[in-house]
């Protein structure tokens, strides 16, 4: 089944890419035909650039219209997305032929386009090696659960403490609680570190838990043991909710800058047809 | 009377009917007299059988008393009246009260697009229906006056008299007659619609205290097991690839007559599989049916339930493949017999054969697949077990565990690979876009290495959620799909309950307002049987596997995953 | 530790389309049973709603809820309760706030920069980002000023629907250049009309470039509006190359010398015979100029000022020297007599009415009589402002004087009063000419003599339209070496081609330089100063012995364009020696340019600015 599926990703790949490098070509050659015969250079790039952004944008619209089996499939579609994504860019520059505009509002449309391109990248990227590094944590949460799941670890925490403190008459734990722990199970720590597949959280929990043990009784170290259970979880907790958060913020930059884009881009196409056209 | 003592069953605790008081039960004892009551023991006594495990029920003309296609645990037996049965091609789904599911277009696609968010909102029909909530105090549903109502459906009763009609192959029987056992023991689709042709009264038995009738009462069992040779061994022949070129009857019934029918296994497996995962223990040992090397002078056609095909590996047995009803084992031994038959080899099982959950087989000898299977142009159905003994542990490893799990009961698992998958929810979100915005699973489940057995119904096999729908709001379409009728549901939990991945939940429903409904006398909210239907309501199939932007999800029967085509 | 309960009683749906979670996730707490409505309404903050059993409350949570809890409170109220929340919105909802405020931050910065300049900043262009593409080059911004965008886009208005409906028409920015800038020929067609034999396009796509195919504004103060590649040449000419001295075509044949020049000055003769052979060293001559324009064309020809052409100094610096005397000593005669019959020079009886010219002999006696008379001037049949041209100088009196003298079969000798009229060398003469002859004459002051000059221009005008034998013998003797004022000695073409200048009847006596009108754009200068004054002509300019100039200056019937140069076509292999990669790398626009030369419209400076001060 695997590889039956690969393969159908891989004849859907092709295919896609194959109509997206005849655009391409056919556009590319339109523009250097107009070129070599003083035409407008500009139109072929131009409008392809437009329908291609019409059609990138159109993916967030299909994504809600799942149910309609005529529209063909997610995959076919993202993958449509970045191979068009990739061509756009080699058409932006045969339109623009510069890294950056002279000046005026097309500064604002090349400012937005590569925020677009540099952000979908990023995306790219981050859907690639997250899931991977998401699979190899223990268990699986889903985010919107997150905060309860992190409320249940800081309640058994507080709970743990408090009935050993009741058992032991001694605040040792509820001293190392309060000073270390209580800031670290709030709410999620050390995300920046989780996200460069730092192991700077296992060496928090390592500096801290390893110093109290001298001060504990065996009442105190079982529980203490607990508690390093539970700041592990914790732990996986942090990293499940960086991996995913981030798997959601990229879109907060790629969609934004992809609308201002857009509307740039037809405030553009208005503004070349009323001056220059 | 007798007391209830420890010995009894334990289902007794909880009785079929309540109202079935002493009087019943000498009525019941009276009018089976043909039934010896001094063959059953007395931990198991008949008087108590008619007790806890039946009820009786009157139904007026035109009543459906069973409809084709439900799951049932249930056998009838006619006391009195002219009951009228409908054979094959049966009677049209709507006056069987089973609502047509009409496919929704892409305009319902592109007005939900802009339509309002109100959770669980089901319309003001199914909303304010004049549906009892199931009695706190006690589980048994079948004492609600309004579930019978509700179990015949919109076209109640059947006034259209199809036993008058030439189109229906609709036959008149007289009372003292079994009903529906066949389908009760070997929890198969009721294969005939049922209904009242005059006022009927019958005595309704759950399937427990059926098979306890037949362990005891050998005329019973004799009967039981002719009709089931007549009916359903029959139908398992004829629809095995293997014998489905038989068209004589004799034929058939010679071999029907030579067949052995087998049961394995505990019947109530999903009971025990939900214990066994609660507890977080192992599941049962498997019984073994054939060992890897014994001698082949059989073959075995699969009727209910799953067997595992495995062979020795180091110190424990490596699963190759499973079998699901309608599958074959031993066909391959015996044919490479036959076809070199001048050799005088002797034929041995080349796998082990055993039971996942519980197993029932047709065991056929070998010389009847001699004569009447094997010839010249004879080629296999199955997958080549060779081969896929040829994948590695770890590729195998998936299989393996989903057989542990017992995750190959679905057809339509909802497998997700994990390192593909963003954890965008697309799918939901398409889920929820084709059910006005109410999703029908969670993206949560069990998961091995980077797979993920998601929490959405899998349609199985052996749909244990059927069994006991008081309402048959859940039933199976003729594609396989079970799916849950909103307006006759009442929410009694029964289906979510059963089903032993806990892929059917439980939802308040709202109304226009967004507000609970709330049952008056009991002041809690309404609620109602969810679950995956495969978008049967709408155009192409299931949309959770073509929202996916990165084909990370899968609609897989596990009997595919490894296959070579 | 098990993160999640797949129990369907322990963990219900999530809801991706419902924007609203309990506000207590906030706070990283435990959200509660319930959750917000789709409103956005707190679920609510209690767990059950008892109900009343006999004489006391029973909880009503459901089994999916936790079951019934141990007991309401004895009013009837849940003994569950937690305070309300304000609920969270999800990140999906976030995502399109903030979607949504970028396309109103958008919407309102490209209205604020865009019609707010039209409409209200009229003057000030600072808020013109949102329609500006660049800034304009430092040649147009000077003078068009920061808001006269019209001056070029005449549809610029602060009219919305005008401007938005301008969009649907055609923008003709060649009309808004032409305002302002001239060219010789219409700026559309394809080098204002001197067509390449090598285009590639067709002639319907020559009569309709526009300006901006090729000069791009709005890139900056410092863009060069006048820039173009090779690539732009060759979008129509399909000889296109990368490498001059490889791949350039051969230059056209007689190039540079198409046509043939106004003056005939038979450059060979002179170096070889004239300056340096004794018979001509004579002392009427400057030898010593002769002897150093033998040397070095530099002596001829003006090296200082050298353009696409090294033009010949003036007359007086280089030819003066020599053919000064020539000159003086050519008289021009209209009439000679030998006091019986008189006799009217061919150039008088062209100019002469054609009804008088007849019979030559009748001719000559009238015009005679007119003199005696006073009246010969009405015998010509021009303009009054052309008579006064001619007869500038002519003394009517002493005509008459003459006439009379004649007629009573006297020679006329004039009588010299003073010392002025005794050194008179030109003029007005009548009496003994230089033959011998008693004659009416003028004999030129020296080089381009004013009445001489206007004597044969009205000879030339009037046989380009008519043509008898005295016309013809006119010319004739027009050309002659000894002709009047020898004129037709040195300018022998220009006098005698028909085809020359005819539409502007101007007559090319002087050097003509090489049309400043071409494409080719080269220059003597950096040449010269590169390879020497002295020695460097040589290298491009070579004899071409076998050459017949002769009868190209002298024979009126051949084509000018024919004629063979008495100096060798020049080659591209002269060229290429040094404009190659290796040294001087050469694009098109090095020597060939694409507008013949431009000049501004007049009034342009004064057009009003469109919203300027």
């Amino acid at each position: 089944m695997q590889e039956i599926t690969r393969l159908k990703r891989l004849r859907t790949n092709i295919l896609i890419s194959a109509c997206g490098l005849l655009i391409l070509f056919f556009i590319f050659i339109s523009t250097i035909e107009q070129k070599n015969s003083l035409g407008i250079a500009e139109i072929w790039s131009g409008y392809g650039l437009l329908v291609l952004l019409l059609l990138l944008a159109l993916f967030n619209i299909k994504k809600r219209l799942s149910i309609l089996p005529l529209l063909g499939t997610g995959y076919g579609w993202h993958q449509m997305h970045i191979i068009s994504g990739m061509i756009a860019i080699a058409i932006y520059f045969l339109h623009v032929e510069s890294w950056w505009p002279p000046s005026g509002y097309e500064r604002w449309i090349a400012a937005c386009f590569y925020l677009a391109v540099i952000s979908g990248i990023s995306g790219l990227i981050i859907q690639t090696y997250y899931p991977k590094r998401l699979t190899e944590i223990e268990e699986e949460i889903i985010f919107e659960r997150i905060p309860d799941a992190v409320a249940e670890v800081r309640e058994k925490a507080m709970h743990e403490v408090e009935s050993t403190v009741a058992i032991t008459r001694s605040e040792t734990l509820l001293r190392f609680y309060t000073e270390s722990l209580d800031h670290y199970f709030r709410r999620p720590q050390f995300l920046f570190s989780h996200l460069i597949a730092s192991q700077s959280a296992d060496f928090w929990i390592k500096k801290h838990f390893q110093p109290i043990r001298h001060f504990c009784n065996k009442d105190e170290l079982e529980s203490l043991q607990k508690l390093e259970v539970l700041a592990k979880t914790k732990n996986y907790l942090d990293q499940q909710y960086a991996y995913q958060l981030i798997m959601k913020l990229w879109l907060f930059i790629h969609v934004p800058s992809v609308l201002a884009l857009l509307l740039f881009v037809f405030w553009h196409l208005l503004l070349v047809n009323i001056y220059a056209l | 009377m007798t007391e209830l003592v420890d010995e009894f069953p334990k289902r007794w605790s909880e009785p079929f009917s309540n109202q079935m008081d002493n009087e019943q039960v000498e009525y019941l004892l009276e009018k089976m007299s043909f039934i010896d009551p001094k063959r059953f023991p007395n931990s198991l006594p008949l008087h108590g059988i008619f007790k806890n495990d039946c009820r009786l029920r009157s139904f007026k003309p035109g009543d459906i008393i069973i409809r084709e296609g439900d799951y049932g645990g249930n056998a009838f037996y006619v006391f009195e009246g002219e009951v009228c049965v409908v054979r094959k091609p049966g009677l049209p789904e709507a006056m069987l009260g089973r609502t047509t599911i009409k496919k929704k277009n892409a305009f319902f696609a592109f007005s939900q697009l802009f339509s309002k968010n109100i959770t669980e909102y089901r319309g003001k029909d199914v909303a304010h229906g004049d549906y009892l909530h199931p009695d706190q105090e006690t589980v048994n549903l079948y004492d609600s006056p309004m579930a019978d109502k509700v179990f015949q459906g919109p076209n109640h009763p059947i006034t259209n008299k199809p036993h008058l009609s030439s189109k229906y192959h609709a036959i008149s029987l007289q009372p003292g007659i079994w009903l529906g056992e066949i389908a009760a023991l070997a929890r198969v689709p009721r294969t005939a619609t049922v209904f009242a042709q005059t006022d009927v009264k019958v005595m309704e038995i759950r399937w427990q205290g059926l098979r306890d009738i037949r362990i005891y009462d050998a005329d019973i069992r004799e009967k039981i097991d002719a009709g089931y040779r007549s009916s359903l061994l029959k139908t398992i022949l004829s629809s095995s690839p293997y014998f489905a070129h038989i068209q004589d009857d004799k034929q058939l019934n010679e071999i029907a007559y030579q067949a052995v029918f087998e049961s394995h296994g505990d019947f109530e497996w999903s009971q025990s599989y939900k214990d066994a995962r609660e507890q977080g223990n192992e599941l049962d040992t498997e019984s073994i049916i054939v060992h890897e090397g014994d001698y082949a002078d059989c073959a075995f056609i699969v009727a209910g339930g799953f067997g595992r095909i495995s062979v020795r590996y180091g110190q424990g047995h490596r699963t190759l493949n499973y079998l699901k009803s309608g599958d074959v084992f031993g066909i391959y031994e015996l044919y490479d017999t036959w076809k070199n038959s001048d050799r005088q080899t002797h034929p041995s099982f080349q796998t082990t054969l055993s039971t996942l959950g519980y197993l029932q087989v047709l065991r056929i000898p070998a010389k009847i697949i001699h004569s009447h299977v094997f010839s010249k142009d004879f080629s296999y159905h199955e997958l080549n077990l060779k081969a896929l003994n040829d994948f590695s542990v770890a590729e195998n490893a998936l299989l393996e565990w989903a057989i542990e799990k017992r995750l190959i009961n679905g057809t339509q698992v909802m497998l997700i690979d994990q390192e593909r998958c963003v954890r965008c929810d697309d799918c939901v979100r398409a889920c929820a876009n084709g059910h006005d915005k109410n999703p029908r699973f969670i993206r949560h489940g069990h998961q091995f290495a980077n797979w993920m057995i998601t929490n959405a119904c899998m349609h199985c096999d052996d749909p244990v959620c059927m069994i006991g729908c008081p309402t048959g709001a859940i039933h199976r379409l003729v594609d396989g799909t079970v799916v849950i009728n909103d307006e006759y549901c009442i929410g009694c939990s029964h289906c979510a309950h059963s089903c032993p991945y806990h892929n059917i939940r439980m939802v308040e429903i709202h109304d226009a307002k967004g507000q609970l409904i709330m049952d008056e006398k009991s002041q809690e909210p309404r609620l109602k049987a969810t679950k995956c239907d495969l978008c049967a309501s709408l155009p192409g199939g299931p949309a959770c596997v073509r929202a996916c932007p990165h084909d990370a999800l899968k609609r897989i029967d596990f009997q595919n995953l490894m296959s070579l085509s | 530790m098990k993160y999640q309960n797949h129990n369907f009683d322990q963990s219900s749906y999530e809801r991706p389309h419902c924007q609203y979670h309990c506000g207590r996730q906030r706070f990283w707490k435990k959200s509660c049973r319930q959750g917000p409505d789709h409103k956005g309404r707190c679920g609510g903050h209690s767990e059950c709603n008892p109900i009343k059993v006999g004489d006391h409350y029973e909880c009503t949570r459901p089994e999916h809820a936790g079951g019934p809890c141990q007991s309401p409170n004895p009013d009837g109220s849940c003994s569950q309760q937690h305070s309300p929340c304000q609920p969270v919105r999800n990140l999906k909802f976030w995502r399109r706030h903030i979607s949504y405020l970028v396309v109103v931050a958008v919407i309102v910065l490209i209205f604020s920069f865009s019609f707010a300049q039209i409409a209200f900043f009229k003057n000030t262009g600072i808020a013109d980002i949102m329609l500006n593409p660049g800034p304009l080059s430092a040649q147009h911004a000077t003078f068009t000023g920061q808001q006269s965008c019209q001056n070029c886009h005449t549809n610029h208005k602060d009219n919305f629907s005008d401007w938005f409906m301008s969009a649907f028409q055609h923008n003709d920015l060649t009309a808004a250049c032409t305002e302002c800038h001239l060219f010789a020929g219409d700026a559309r067609v394809a080098h204002q009309g001197k067509l390449s034999n090598d285009r590639k396009t067709s002639l319907a796509e020559h009569n309709n470039i526009e300006c901006v195919r090729c000069h791009t504004e709005h890139q900056g103060k410092t863009a060069e509006l006048t820039h173009s590649n090779n690539q732009t040449c060759s979008n129509c000419h399909q000889n296109s190359f990368s490498d001059f001295a490889t791949k350039h075509p051969p230059f056209a044949k007689h190039y540079p010398y198409r046509q043939r020049q106004a003056i005939y000055f038979d450059h060979l003769k002179h170096l070889e015979e004239y300056f340096i052979e004794e018979q001509y060293l004579t002392i009427k001559r400057d030898v010593e100029f002769a002897k150093q324009a033998s040397q070095s064309c530099s002596s001829c020809h003006n090296i200082k000022n050298a353009q696409r052409a090294v033009k010949p100094k003036s007359y007086t610096q280089i030819c003066q020297g020599c053919h000064d005397y020539q000159i003086k000593e050519n008289q021009l005669t209209l009439l000679t007599t030998d006091l019986e019959l008189a006799e009217l020079s061919p150039i008088t009886l062209s100019l002469m009415d054609e009804s008088i010219t007849e019979d030559p002999d009748q001719a000559a006696t009238i015009f005679l009589e007119a003199i005696a008379k006073g009246e010969m001037k009405s015998l010509f049949n021009l303009s009054e402002q052309q008579i006064q041209q001619l007869w500038l100088g002519f003394n009517p009196i002493e005509a008459q004087l003459v006439a009379k003298s004649w007629a009573s079969g006297e020679s006329y000798a004039p009588e010299i009063d003073d010392k002025e009229d005794s050194n008179k060398l030109s003029g007005w003469f009548f009496g003994e000419d230089s033959n011998g002859d008693e004659a009416i004459f003028y004999k030129p002051k020296g080089h381009a003599d004013i009445i001489l000059r206007s004597w044969i221009e009205q000879l030339l005008l009037i046989s380009r339209n008519k043509s008898n034998e005295h016309i013809e013998a006119a010319v004739e003797q027009l050309m002659e070496q000894k002709g009047p004022g020898s004129c037709g000695k040195c300018h022998a073409a220009g006098l005698n081609d028909k085809q020359l200048n005819q539409s502007s009847f101007q007559f090319s006596w002087g050097y003509a330089s090489k049309s400043e009108t071409g494409t080719i754009l080269y220059s003597h200068k950096p040449h010269i100063n590169l390879m020497g004054s002295e020695e460097g002509c040589d290298n491009c300019h070579q004899f071409n012995r076998k050459a017949d100039t002769v009868s190209y200056y002298k024979n009126r019937g051949k084509n000018p364009y024919e004629y063979q140069n008495p100096f060798s076509d020049i080659r591209k292999e002269s060229c290429s020696e040094c404009h190659t990669q290796d040294q001087i790398v050469s694009d098109c626009t090095t020597c060939h340019r694409y507008h013949g030369p431009s000049s501004y419209k007049i009034g342009f400076i004064s057009k009003p600015h469109i919203g300027g001060n």
